[in-house]
């Protein structure tokens, strides 16, 4: 996605222009879910919060100064959205409202590809060993981290996103790619081909 | 320029973490040692791979989120949105509420209410005091000889008088 073609966008629904919010909709949606996917690991709950993310997006797009910052723009509101998610369902848990549900497993979700019978097993091992590693990460190294290697971003798109100055973000990714090696059985699961891998595109 | 020998392994994650950050002398090194660079190839993949496995894991056929005019005009309100204005502006009013004449004023009459009332407990708790001081044993023993008597000529009380009582002063009905 070309930042460029973004910051055009957003000028252009600055100017009112509802198209080019659908357009930035259209370009941002899978990035976006698959952020609070991984973080709340519910599918369901995953589109409410994506649909009330970009709610608040296209709301307090005026307030945004900077055309060319609205990608960590939207990862701010959306990780602000899951905090006050996780936040909400911890207090009415903690009334017993509704269920704690941060372990539930990603892997029973089915992913956009068809898991064959032993894919299913690496998938089930993939993400046991990533709740390991989180566990061992800060929250800060975990934010960072995924940040970083999953959704992505650069260096200075997180310090953006998470209001940390770029060195700070660096200390935070260094500890976190120092657990990451230390962590021998995912460098060794990581070094294995996966069958449906065959196929997809990088 | 130093010689280095080899990056060590802090070195290689500083390198995957922030190579344009590093020393020059490190940076030259890691462009010219492929043993080196190798390492920090390797460190990169393992990262790019568990990026890409985690990409390829989330599900796509999630709902779309559409944005519509009306949907937008129903946004939480102004104190949602900005938490400290919320918080601001419910301090303010639990202020405005307590110190409003006529909470003040409740106040006011309900200390002294409760002020009088004390006095008035306190006056009668003096009372008892007096009277205990004045004869300092329950009201039954009152009229009961000299304890110097014969031990038998002692009036026994209604209330000791019941033969449910034991001698050895057990419970009742034992």
């Amino acid at each position: 996605m070309q930042a460029a073609q973004v910051s055009v966008l957003v000028e252009r629904a600055w100017r009112g222009d509802r198209n080019a919010f659908d357009e930035i909709i259209v370009l941002h949606q899978d990035e976006i879910f698959r952020l609070v996917f991984f973080r709340i690991r519910s599918k369901i709950d995953s589109e409410d919060l994506v649909q009330d993310i970009f709610m608040a997006a296209f709301k307090y797009l005026p307030q945004l100064k900077d055309s060319d910052r609205f990608r960590p723009w939207l990862y701010k509101i959306a990780l602000n959205r899951v905090h006050d998610f996780r936040r909400k369902n911890k207090f009415l848990a903690f009334l017993g409202i509704t269920e704690h549900r941060e372990d539930t497993n990603v892997a029973d979700v089915e992913p956009h590809h068809n898991p064959g019978a032993l894919d299913t097993v690496l998938r089930k091992e993939f993400w046991s060993h990533v709740n390991q590693l989180s566990k061992r990460f800060s929250r800060m190294e975990r934010e960072v981290f995924f940040l970083k290697f999953v959704d992505e971003l650069n260096l200075r798109e997180i310090a953006q996103t998470l209001k940390r100055s770029e060195s700070a973000v660096k200390t935070h990714l260094y500890r976190a790619i120092s657990k990451f090696k230390e962590d021998a059985a995912l460098s060794d699961f990581l070094q294995g081909e996966r069958p449906s891998e065959k196929n997809q595109p990088s | 320029m130093k010689k280095i020998s080899h990056l060590d392994e802090k070195q290689i994650i500083e390198a995957v973490t922030d190579e344009r950050g590093m020393d020059g002398a490190l940076r030259s090194h890691l462009s010219e040692c492929p043993d080196c660079r190798a390492q920090k190839e390797a460190l990169q993949g393992r990262l790019a791979r568990f990026g890409h496995i985690s990409r390829v894991e989330a599900p796509l056929d999630f709902r779309k989120p559409r944005v519509s005019q009306k949907s937008a005009a129903a946004l939480p309100p102004v104190w949602r949105i900005r938490p400290a204005f919320g918080m601001g502006l419910g301090f303010a009013l639990i202020l405005a509420l307590l110190l409003s004449p006529l909470t003040l004023k409740r106040d006011r009459l309900y200390t002294q209410e409760v002020v009088y009332r004390e006095m008035l407990q306190d006056e009668k708790f003096m009372t008892e005091i007096e009277k205990l001081e004045e004869n300092p044993l329950p009201g039954f023993y009152v009229g009961i000889g000299d304890p110097g008597d014969d031990e038998r000529d002692i009036q026994t009380p209604d209330a000791m008088n019941d033969d449910s009582v034991g001698h050895d002063g057990g419970s009742r009905n034992a």
